[in-house]
């Protein structure tokens, strides 16, 4: 019937430390092993390791600093790292500002050691830093990942006898410098599997072309230098745009099965979509946008359920499934002129003109 | 037994037990009686009481059906999500305060986990979790009555190993 349970610490190990103490935040976690012997080695077999903002803040303070040494953020890693014994689900780190080149000089290990773990999750975040810090190779050994999340990096080669990340499913890459069409291009062909991919802030991006059989979901954000975006996902759903400028020639191949797509901040669109089933499509219009290619846009959507058009600078008038911007004329314009049949619209004072 | 209630029947040892009868939607709400009846082939589900030898009191299995039958109500009834937050935080307070070493709250745990409720056993470990959060080491041995067995000279040892969680 197993052992009497009298109080918390007497419940199973598995139940203690992979549930309980991985939702704790690490430093209470860890700090759980004075508590007797038998708390003494639990954290140990955490499944996730969250260096948090606030680790580095703390471990990363003048005070800190000047007491223990520059380097103490990578120390404490280190020896975090060494002590922990069992596999690893979950790796993140966060690295703030500012940042010494000291505190990254084992990066490479730290995720050679997460590799072995058999890390599946595994989030680097480098906030605010005008240093080139390369993507250490050992990334590419983390053959059991389902999540990448990297940030401030710079982009060097794909090793060439990379074999791909053959069950990577989501994939974030923000501020990721020398990351150009090529690259990524190479690499999602080596991800067979991704399923959502998320690109913020990647200004070597010009003419993005997305061949990924099983993506589901599409997001581009504040990558001003693309100009064309082709997408080869066939079972796309969901495609958000937002901040890319210089977008202007926008391809969904084969997206059957997409219903959501967002855009904002388009520059002067002239894009083609060949997308027979969108149902909902939002844009936030600025007054400048150029109507004749709109129109191109908007009318190769014959399903089109509900329309959306914000424009930041005027009072948004909700109507029924549509929301036009009050005094943008060029918007009114348009719905007269747009036929959908699906689109169930009333315009002004709730007549159908 | 009716055809649309289960039973579970909680042993305390094999003379004396204590029988807990729900509807059938209620008892669904455990991921374990779910497959079961879902792989019967239409004939009356669950003739006999489902025997629960892990959990070992009445008051336990009590409580598990309560959880349940609030939320095969609430999914019914579509009870909004504000509302069944908050019942699930006075659920989670009752099992922690049901006595003063947390056994019943262990108990219920462990019973979730064996029943495969699975939005309770995440409640409760949520509730256990936060429970640890942010206490000094001394609060955490007082709460739950963790007999320090480490000698002087260790326990100095392991501080200064994991100093970096006291800042």
């Amino acid at each position: 019937m197993g052992m009497p349970i009298d109080r918390l610490s007497d419940l199973p190990d598995n139940l203690l430390c992979c549930n309980i103490l991985s939702l704790l935040p690490l430093k209470d976690a860890i700090r759980s092993s004075v508590l007797s012997t038998r708390w003494r080695h639990l954290w140990k077999h955490i499944p996730c390791l969250h260096f948090s903002r606030d680790f580095f803040e703390s471990a990363n303070h003048p005070d800190r600093v000047r007491s223990e040494c520059l380097g103490y953020l990578k120390h404490t890693v280190d020896d975090i790292l060494l002590r922990h014994s069992a596999e690893l689900e979950s790796f993140r780190i966060y690295f703030g500002h500012p940042l010494s080149r000291v505190n990254l000089e084992n990066i490479a290990e730290w995720i050679d050691c997460a590799a072995v773990k058999g890390v599946k999750h595994l989030g680097l975040i480098i906030d605010f830093t005008t240093m080139e810090i390369h993507i250490p190779p050992s990334l590419f050994d983390c053959h059991s990942l389902a999540d990448l999340e990297l940030g401030g990096f710079t982009f060097s080669e794909i090793p060439t006898d990379f074999g791909g990340f053959l069950s990577l499913k989501t994939c974030s890459f923000s501020n990721i410098y020398n990351l150009t069409d090529d690259k990524l291009q190479q690499l999602i062909a080596l991800c067979p599997n991704l399923q959502k991919l998320v690109l913020e802030a990647c200004f070597q991006l010009e003419n993005l072309r997305i061949r990924a059989p099983d993506l589901d979901s599409l997001k581009l954000r504040g990558c001003y230098s693309i100009e064309s975006l082709t997408a080869d996902c066939p079972r796309l759903v969901k495609l958000e745009v937002e901040d890319c400028d210089s977008l202007f020639k926008m391809q969904l191949n084969f997206c059957v099965f997409l219903q959501n797509v967002t855009a904002s901040g388009f520059g002067s669109f002239g894009g083609v979509c060949t997308v027979k089933f969108l149902k909902t499509l939002s844009f936030m219009a600025y007054p400048e946008i150029s109507h004749p290619p709109f129109l191109t846009l908007v009318g190769s959507f014959p399903d089109l359920e509900e329309l959306k058009l914000t424009a930041i600078f005027f009072e948004d008038m909700t109507v029924g499934k549509m929301v036009v911007p009050r005094q943008d004329v060029a918007a009114q314009k348009l719905l007269a002129h747009t036929k959908f049949p699906n689109l169930k619209k009333t315009v002004g004072d709730g007549r159908i003109r | 037994m009716a055809a649309n209630t289960v039973t579970f029947r909680g042993l305390r040892d094999e003379e004396v037990y204590e029988d807990f009868e729900v509807e059938k939607a209620v008892a669904m709400e455990s991921e374990v009686v779910k497959n079961f009846i879902e792989k019967d082939t239409g004939m009356e589900p669950l003739r006999f009481p489902i025997p629960c030898r892990n959990i070992k009191s009445g008051k336990v299995l009590e409580m598990v059906l309560d959880y349940c039958k609030f939320h095969a109500h609430a999914r019914s009834f579509t009870i909004p999500d504000d509302d069944v937050k908050t019942w699930d935080n006075e659920f989670a307070e009752k099992a922690l305060s049901a006595d003063k070493n947390q056994v019943t709250f262990c108990h219920i745990l462990l019973a979730a986990n064996f029943l495969q409720i699975e939005d309770l056993f995440c409640l409760l470990l949520k509730a256990g979790a936060d429970l640890l959060k942010d206490k000094s080491v001394e609060e955490l041995r007082q709460i739950f009555k963790i007999e320090n067995d480490f000698s002087e000279q260790e326990e100095e040892a392991i501080v200064q190993e994991t100093k970096w969680t006291y800042a």
